[in-house]
């Protein structure tokens, strides 16, 4: 597949801050992309360089092969739906929708067709003469999405869709974009904060920190191998052992030698686990170490245990789960030894 | 609830007593206005006669025009430089100077702005009457107009101005067709309230309307006429105005109610 | 140019022209000398100034203060309670409430004022009332004095005091009131260490909105007060307008200004320390409404 869209060495600079320091990525055809980070690592600032609402201080933006950089945000072909979704309180739904299809001259029964198709797509039909103020946040972000993609726009910005809904909501609109996403064929780009959001919706991932790419992968490579603390830490809940490497084994200061992969050279490391690789062992193993149960929570199926290992500042987090032979019998203070397999960790140099 | 039952009974009772300080001289004036004799002393009989009166005196029909050429023309003047004015200091960063200098006329003594502006036009030899009036009046109502814009422009959302941008229409179309609806009950508000402080205005107006009947507005008129003495008519002039102030007070009130978003 | 530019110039262009040039214009008359014939003598001294110090001024300058200030006493007194009553309602009947404060403060100040005439003066509702009933024999003298200057003001600017303290109030909430109850504070020392602490801020607003409206007042002096209690506000008047003096007419303007402008710095710091953000922003006040 072809790049659609192409971003080009873009730095924006507010007063001393630089917000977006040489990103450059690409989103493909009817890909969906989402650019992921905490607040303030600039993800919103590029999302905005790419609808046209600021114009950057370095690098292009490129569309279908044409350089879009100097248009104007009303004669771009990418429409971005607003984290506040910004719907004009003053129109009824139907309005909102038409308003962007009369920019183009649209008018008369093609305009009403091509509205009552994207009310029909977003299942809003009902509610086309109410004005927002009218509407649940569902019903908004519903008509916000209906209102950028009747204009059929080669890419689709989303800036933070879900933040606004509660969790039930949240999960049922996942399920929905990826349906107009595919259902439409339209790229879409989504920012936001939300790790979870993010594995779940996106084909591809940028994390960003501090206006920079720190990992640009599938959600699973992202999940499994992040290349630094930030990003393994970012992204799920992960156990950080600090150490050395030395003749390409990893080393613990008091407690010797851990399971590891090989081919990473030698120095300071860190070597992270995430929880659910973690086997948690009621008798001694080889190379295993030891440690007390600090505490145990149900979470309905699983159990996340903390175990106390000497010498390491903070508990080691185990997830076991259901039907582990220990998960229902892990009591406080309990003598347990833990192990992983030396693939599934990761080794990180900074 | 917690025993505080006797100092609710306490303040509302002292709530009731403030209502009817308010309201009872007002209400004396409106009853008084209606009664035959005019004075205050008894009650003989229900008239409209001082109505007849007022209606039947150039002075202050001639007055009242005034006064409503004044408050139209100074309203119309603020409303555009003072709704513009709101949207320039609701754009970019904030201003704090500019803020404290668009605040001034409201805070200013209106002695001072009185006694600065003849100063004023006494030096450019410029002649007085209903003109210099108008100029006057356009100074405290724009305050007036940017303080109200602003109140509405901050309840606004701008990313539906982006919004707009986006779906692909030009700055001018989205002005019109989305920034003036949303924000048009708050420059109405406005309008009636600039229209009403003029209308009211006294002191300002006294002291840059020259000489002469032809330029003395509504409250010179009621200044004058109690300046002479208590009379009936007052107190039918009184009950309009007080009718007149309370409609524009109320209809500025639902308008601004009325929040779109 | 930038869109905001274009946007302020008319705006801040008239500003400019009708209020920061006449405002130059009479500091500078506060020092020159007055005309032989009531114009302007373009000869610079500080007489003005000095002058508004001499014990004719300085009676008036004092009276001004202590009629003021007890207006904005008396306002604080009975706008309090009330504000605290009207907070303690339930919140679709508050907005109502206010309305029906603010409404007489939205009709003409000269009406409002000529209605207490009508109560107040010798032949009055109030006289007569007392006189038919027996109670008092001569009518009292209600009208033209210091007691009715201050009652004109009181009722004149009392609703926005209430409206101040309203804002204040009923930004705090009943969880603070209750976290005290609850700690075994009795309704006073709830009010003195939770309640009146906390609402400092409003009582300031409203405390300078009427000393400064009252101070620099003409009308209820100039008809409550029937001439006999003039204030800064007639003062001025009668140096522009009788005397022919602007100069002088002119400093006391301006001290009226600097008063002003002190009293609102003052209450800026204040509510900038109590919300603790520092922010120093001077609540624009709808005086123009009032006078």
């Amino acid at each position: 597949m072809s790049a659609l869209l192409q971003i080009e060495g873009v730095t924006k600079r507010f007063g001393p801050i630089t917000a977006v320091d040489q990103i450059s990525l690409e989103v493909k055809d009817a890909e969906f992309f989402a650019i992921l980070g905490p607040s303030g690592c600039g993800k919103t600032t590029l999302l905005r360089v790419i609808a046209g609402f600021e114009a950057q201080d370095e690098g292009r933006v490129r569309l279908a092969g044409a350089d879009i950089t100097d248009v104007k945000a009303n004669r771009r072909p990418v429409n971005l739906m607003f984290q506040s979704y910004a719907l004009f309180p003053h129109m009824t739904t139907f309005g909102n929708v038409a308003y962007g299809l009369e920019m183009e001259g649209v008018q008369g029964v093609e305009l009403k067709k091509r509205v009552d198709h994207a009310l029909a797509m977003v299942r809003m039909s009902d509610f086309a003469a109410r004005k927002p103020n009218q509407l649940s946040g569902g019903q908004r972000q519903r008509v916000a999405l209906a209102r950028a993609l009747v204009k059929r726009p080669k890419v689709l910005l989303l800036d933070e869709p879900l933040g606004a809904l509660d969790r039930k909501l949240r999960e049922q609109m996942q399920i929905e974009l990826k349906r107009l996403q595919q259902d439409t064929g339209i790229a879409f780009v989504v920012v936001t904060h939300d790790q979870e959001e993010a594995l779940t919706l996106a084909d591809r991932i940028a994390l960003l920190d501090r206006g920079r790419i720190v990992q640009l992968a599938t959600p699973r490579e992202l999940y499994d191998r992040p290349v630094n603390r930030f990003a393994a830490d970012f992204i799920g809940l992960m156990n950080f052992v600090d150490g050395n490497v030395a003749q390409s084994a990893f080393e613990a200061p008091g407690l010797g030698r851990l399971p590891a992969p090989n081919g990473v050279a030698d120095g300071p490391a860190a070597l992270a686990i995430r929880p659910e690789r973690v086997r948690v062992m009621d008798i001694a193993a080889d190379g295993a170490i030891q440690g007390q149960v600090e505490g145990a929570a149900f979470l309905g199926q699983d159990v996340i245990a903390h175990i106390a290992v000497p010498n390491l500042p903070r508990p080691i987090v185990a997830r076991l789960a259901a039907g582990h032979p220990l998960s229902a019998k892990l009591a406080r203070g309990q003598q347990v030894w833990l192990t992983w397999q030396a693939d599934q960790a990761v080794i990180l140099k900074d | 609830m917690i025993a505080r039952d006797p100092i609710r009974l306490w303040l509302n009772a002292h709530l009731g007593l403030v209502y009817l300080f308010l309201y009872v001289p007002i209400l004396v004036l409106i009853v008084l206005s209606f009664n035959k004799s005019g004075l205050p002393t008894a009650w003989t009989g229900f008239s409209t006669e001082w109505y007849g009166k007022l209606i039947a005196n150039p002075k202050i029909l001639s007055a009242a025009g005034n006064s409503l050429v004044v408050a139209v023309a100074s309203t119309v003047i603020s409303t555009v430089i003072g709704a513009l004015l709101a949207m320039g200091l609701e754009e970019g960063r904030p201003t704090p100077w500019l803020d404290a200098l668009v605040a001034a006329p409201m805070i200013i003594p209106d002695i001072v702005l009185a006694i600065a502006l003849l100063s004023f036009y006494t030096l450019l030899n410029m002649s007085l009457g209903l003109h210099s009036i108008v100029l006057s009046h356009a100074v405290f109502n724009i305050a007036f107009v940017c303080m109200v814009v602003r109140t509405r422009l901050k309840n606004f959302d701008r990313s539906i101005v982006e919004a707009s941008i986006d779906l692909g229409a030009g700055e001018l179309t989205t002005f019109r067709r989305v920034t003036l609806p949303v924000i048009a009950p708050g420059v109405i508000a406005a309008a009636l309230l600039s229209f009403t402080l003029s209308i009211d205005e006294f002191i300002i107006a006294y002291f840059t309307a020259g000489a002469g009947q032809g330029s003395t507005t509504f409250p010179m008129q009621i200044y004058a006429m109690i300046r002479f003495g208590v009379t009936p008519e007052i107190n039918a002039i009184a009950t309009i105005v007080i009718g007149f102030s309370f409609f524009l007070v109320l209809l500025s009130q639902r308008l601004n109610g009325e929040v779109a978003p | 140019m930038t869109r905001r530019t274009i946007l302020m110039a008319p705006g801040l262009g008239y500003l400019a022209l009708f209020l920061v040039v006449p405002c130059l214009i009479i500091f500078a008359y506060s020092l020159f000398e007055r005309g032989t014939y009531g114009g302007i003598d373009y000869t610079l001294t500080l007489e003005n100034y000095q002058r508004s110090a001499t014990s004719l001024f300085a009676r008036i300058f004092l009276d001004s203060v202590r009629i003021a200030g007890t207006a904005t006493l008396v306002a604080l007194l009975i706008g309090y309670p009330a504000a605290y009553a009207i907070a303690q309602k339930p919140r679709n009947r508050q907005m109502a409430l206010l309305v029906l404060v603010m409404l007489p403060f939205w009709s003409n100040y000269l009406i409002r004022t000529y209605a207490w005439i009508v109560l107040l003066n010798n032949q009055g509702l109030i006289n007569r009332t007392l006189q038919s009933t027996g109670v008092i024999d001569q009518p009292l003298p209600l009208l033209y004095n210091e007691f009715a200057i201050v009652l004109g003001l009181v009722y004149n600017y009392v609703p926005f005091v209430i409206l101040a303290l309203y804002s204040s109030i009923s930004r705090l909430g009943p969880e603070l009131r209750e976290a005290s109850f609850d700690l075994g504070g009795s309704a006073w020392t709830t009010f003195r260490r939770v309640t009146l602490p906390l609402t400092a801020p409003g009582i300031a607003a409203g405390a300078v909105f009427v000393f400064v409206l009252s101070i620099g007042n003409f009308v209820t002096p100039d008809l409550l007060g029937g001439g006999q209690r003039p204030m800064l506000g007639n003062l001025i008047y009668s140096q522009y307008l009788s005397a022919r003096d602007w100069p002088m007419g002119s400093a006391l303007g301006f001290i009226l200004v600097v008063i002003m402008l002190a009293l609102l710095f003052a209450q800026a710091l204040l509510s900038a320390r109590a919300s603790g953000e520092g922010e120093t922003r001077l609540a624009p006040q709808p005086a123009r409404v009032a006078a």
